[in-house]
């Protein structure tokens, strides 16, 4: 193919790729140069790397940075293991029974975040069902402290994460050809080594896809951090967003809350480069 | 080849002026509004002969003039009880010839939000009548968001008998003289108890918070209630919220003069040390959690006997299909935090304001407000919340309660754009003292700096 019909054909997306991405982006890394506040938007004041300075600087950024990676080592291998354990319980279901399950299994997705936060926070308000339970059950009165709260905030990501990687992995299994599972039945494969030496290899990039996607979505996680902790700091339960809409929002330092936007790209392009690295290398490996 | 690369062509141009159409977008600006007066007068002239007939067969109605085109007025603010009633009063308006009524609900930091965003740009205001409370006339009024409403008060002062509203509401809807809101609910925390629980243990009604935690000694033995007393230490920002009291009533303030921080200082850390003691006395770790939506719950459900907590979140106690306790639910004032002292209440208000940069007509939107909060209207507000017309005297059953907080408490909010800054700085370091991982001096100092820093930054410090 010419160059030329290439860039013609690319065109579209380009343009599209451009004006809602890369503009942004270099708009945000501009932002992030100027003093901004609600009060000089239409005349910022150019500060260099000083809103930088001030976010590298600061020991807040790097406390949500910390704990924005422990969600991201804890939750995407959870809720890929979870999701993918339950796909293949759902595959063994067959009839119309299967999709009353998947739709059950889906709720966490289609549920509106912010609701499902609050009733999920209110179970254990002292008020609260689980609460309630557990002071009749074990005379425990249950209080939010950091690590109850964390431990929660962990719970409830996994539990809004793994419906979009099921679905995924749900999908993939539908594409594993059946002769080879009955070919391993024959030689005298049990069902985990199936799974073990079929299904999982069958499914390797999309495994891959859900551990990107879980990267990043975990970089933009706010809802339920927001609406848990309240925004309390006694929790030290910040992520990147969370202390992004502190900057931006109560603090109302627009450029800073900008610089520290950019910053966050730059962090989540740096922990999926091992990822990206592998496809790659499988990609130039089938080639 | 050459017909492919001509449709590409074609496709690429169609996609770019679609881009381009839909960036842009259309301004439609008003250019009717210096004709607009001539004639509303004459309509004016026409209609005060009829209009006596028609205020008096139906005074609940929007009884102003259609204007010559139509016209969409934007409303943003957040609910609760008294301010959905006047939303729905200005819905009425959406009654006359060529008035639409757009009413935008969102929580109260997203009302805020959408504003600031909206009006930082500079542009023509997409709302055209904001919910404001008092931190928000401070921030936005200093900001040059605002319309001074001063002419238009005096040109209705007295077709709405203006002077009805209480001096208070105006003086916190003004910055250095200029009106900027009209006063439409008054609010203030005040003291729900349960007075059952109080007979039973012969308990005084507490006039200072040493005679709330002598109470919570007594209360937290009692085996039907969860927790004694409650007051919104869930978050921040509701630290802050109580601290500003506290600390007003300790005779302190969070800012001197030149902007420095007053509020680490002997008050303040007193204040703070005081509210600590009421969380170790009263709440415990799982009182922390529990926040003024909640604490209106353990209140109606019994898990709770008292709380400090905002006169318009008392609806749901009056209920009997909401409250299992209507009968024994009483209240009282906010405490004092020494005696003799000022009571732990602010004096606040919640406002109507209108954008400086609304594209409508503002004498007409004036109206408009001002049919929600005449007197018939909040004749009916007043059984949802306080009112801030003082010839009204009838109210809810917690209106003495809180008239007397508002009368004898802390005072309106203080209008320094700068008590922002401080704000976000004791967001962040007082709930540690609740903790205990911080003292109150080490917490409001952390909260000083952090404070001088930032006010640095943004020009309030040299």
């Amino acid at each position: 193919m010419k160059r030329k019909t290439f860039f013609a054909f690319t065109a579209p997306s380009n343009i599209v790729m451009v004006t809602l991405m890369i503009l942004p982006l270099g708009l945000a890394i501009w932002f992030g140069l100027n003093y901004i506040t609600y009060t000089n938007v239409a005349a910022p004041n150019f500060v260099g790397l000083s809103n930088y300075q001030e976010v590298l600087e600061d020991v807040a950024f790097w406390d949500a940075l910390r704990w924005t990676l422990v969600i991201i080592m804890v939750v995407v291998p959870a809720h890929i293991i979870i999701a993918f354990v339950l796909s293949v319980v759902l595959d063994q279901i067959t009839g119309r029974i299967r999709a009353f399950y998947l739709a059950g299994l889906l709720a966490p997705m289609i549920v509106v975040p912010v609701i499902g936060t609050i009733v999920f926070r209110q179970l254990f308000d002292p008020s609260g069902l689980i609460a309630w339970f557990l002071r009749v059950t074990l005379d425990e009165t249950f209080v939010f402290t950091e690590t109850s709260m964390k431990s929660l905030l962990l719970l409830h990501t996994i539990w809004i994460s793994t419906p979009f990687a099921l679905v995924i992995f749900f999908a993939g299994l539908q594409t594993l050809p059946s002769d080879l599972a009955d070919a391993a039945a024959i030689d005298g494969a049990n069902r985990l080594q199936q799974i073990r030496h079929i299904v999982i290899p069958h499914l390797r990039s999309l495994f891959l896809l859900n551990a990107i996607l879980g990267v990043m979505d975990m970089f933009r996680l706010f809802d339920n951090v927001f609406v848990l902790t309240r925004m309390n700091p006694i929790f030290h339960a910040d992520t990147i967003l969370t202390y992004n809409y502190r900057i931006a929002m109560v603090v109302r330092r627009l450029g800073k809350g900008n610089a520290v936007a950019v910053l966050t790209v730059v962090f989540i392009m740096a922990a999926l480069i091992p990822f990206l690295m592998y496809m790659y290398r499988e990609q130039i490996e089938e080639r | 080849m050459l017909k492919v690369s001509k449709l590409m062509q074609l496709t690429l141009v169609v996609v770019v002026l679609s881009l381009l159409v839909v960036a842009c977008g259309t301004a439609q600006p008003e250019t009717a509004t210096e004709a607009e007066p001539a004639p509303v007068e004459e309509e004016v002239v026409v209609e005060t002969e009829e209009a006596p007939e028609e205020e008096a067969a139906d005074p609940a109605a929007c009884n102003i003039a259609p204007p010559d085109s139509p016209v969409t007025i934007n409303l943003i603010g957040w609910p609760f009880d008294i301010m959905d009633y006047y939303t729905t009063e200005i819905e009425k308006c959406g009654e006359v010839e060529n008035i639409d009524i757009n009413a935008q609900m969102q929580d109260f930091a997203a009302t805020k939000d959408t504003f600031r965003l909206a009006m930082s740009g500079g542009d023509e205001s997409p709302f055209d009548i904001m919910h404001m409370a008092d931190t928000g006339i401070n921030e936005f009024g200093n900001a040059g968001w605002l319309l001074p409403l001063n002419d238009l008060i005096d040109k209705y002062r007295d077709e709405y008998n203006l002077d009805d509203i209480s001096d208070a509401g105006w003086q916190g809807a003004s910055i250095d003289g200029v009106i900027y809101g009209i006063p439409a609910t008054a609010n203030t925390m005040h003291l729900a108890y349960r007075s059952d629980l109080f007979e039973k243990y012969e308990l005084e009604v507490p006039k200072t918070y040493d005679e709330v935690i002598e109470i919570c000694q007594v209360l937290k033995d009692e085996p039907s209630i969860d927790l004694p007393f409650t007051q919104d230490m869930s978050a921040g920002w509701a630290w802050e919220n109580e601290f500003l009291s506290f600390i007003r009533a300790h005779g302190g303030d969070y800012l001197n003069e030149d902007n420095t921080p007053a509020f680490n200082g002997p008050e303040g850390v007193a204040a703070a040390s005081q509210m600590k003691a009421v969380v170790d006395a009263c709440m415990g770790p799982a009182g922390l959690a529990v926040g003024y939506e909640s604490a209106e719950i353990n209140i109606n459900t019994g898990a709770q006997a008292m709380v400090h907590i905002w006169a318009s979140n008392t609806a749901s106690m009056f209920d009997p299909e909401q409250s299992d306790f209507v009968d024994v639910i009483k209240f009282a004032p906010a405490p004092a935090a020494v005696p003799g002292g000022p009571l732990v209440g602010s004096a606040w208000h919640d406002y109507y304001t209108i954008p400086a940069t609304t594209p409508n007509d503002a004498d007409l939107i004036f109206r408009i407000i001002m049919e929600s909060l005449d007197h018939e209207s909040m004749l009916g507000a007043a059984e949802k919340g306080i009112v801030t017309r003082t010839s009204i005297k009838k109210g809810l059953p917690n209106l003495p309660a809180a008239s007397e907080t508002i009368a004898n408490g802390i005072g309106i909010y203080p209008p320094n754009p700068a008590i922002t800054l401080a704000q976000a700085a004791l967001w962040n370091h007082l709930p540690f003292v609740g903790t205990g991982e911080l003292t109150p001096q080490e917490a409001l100092d952390a909260a000083a700096e952090e404070y001088t820093a930032e006010a640095k930054a943004q020009g309030y410090l040299p």
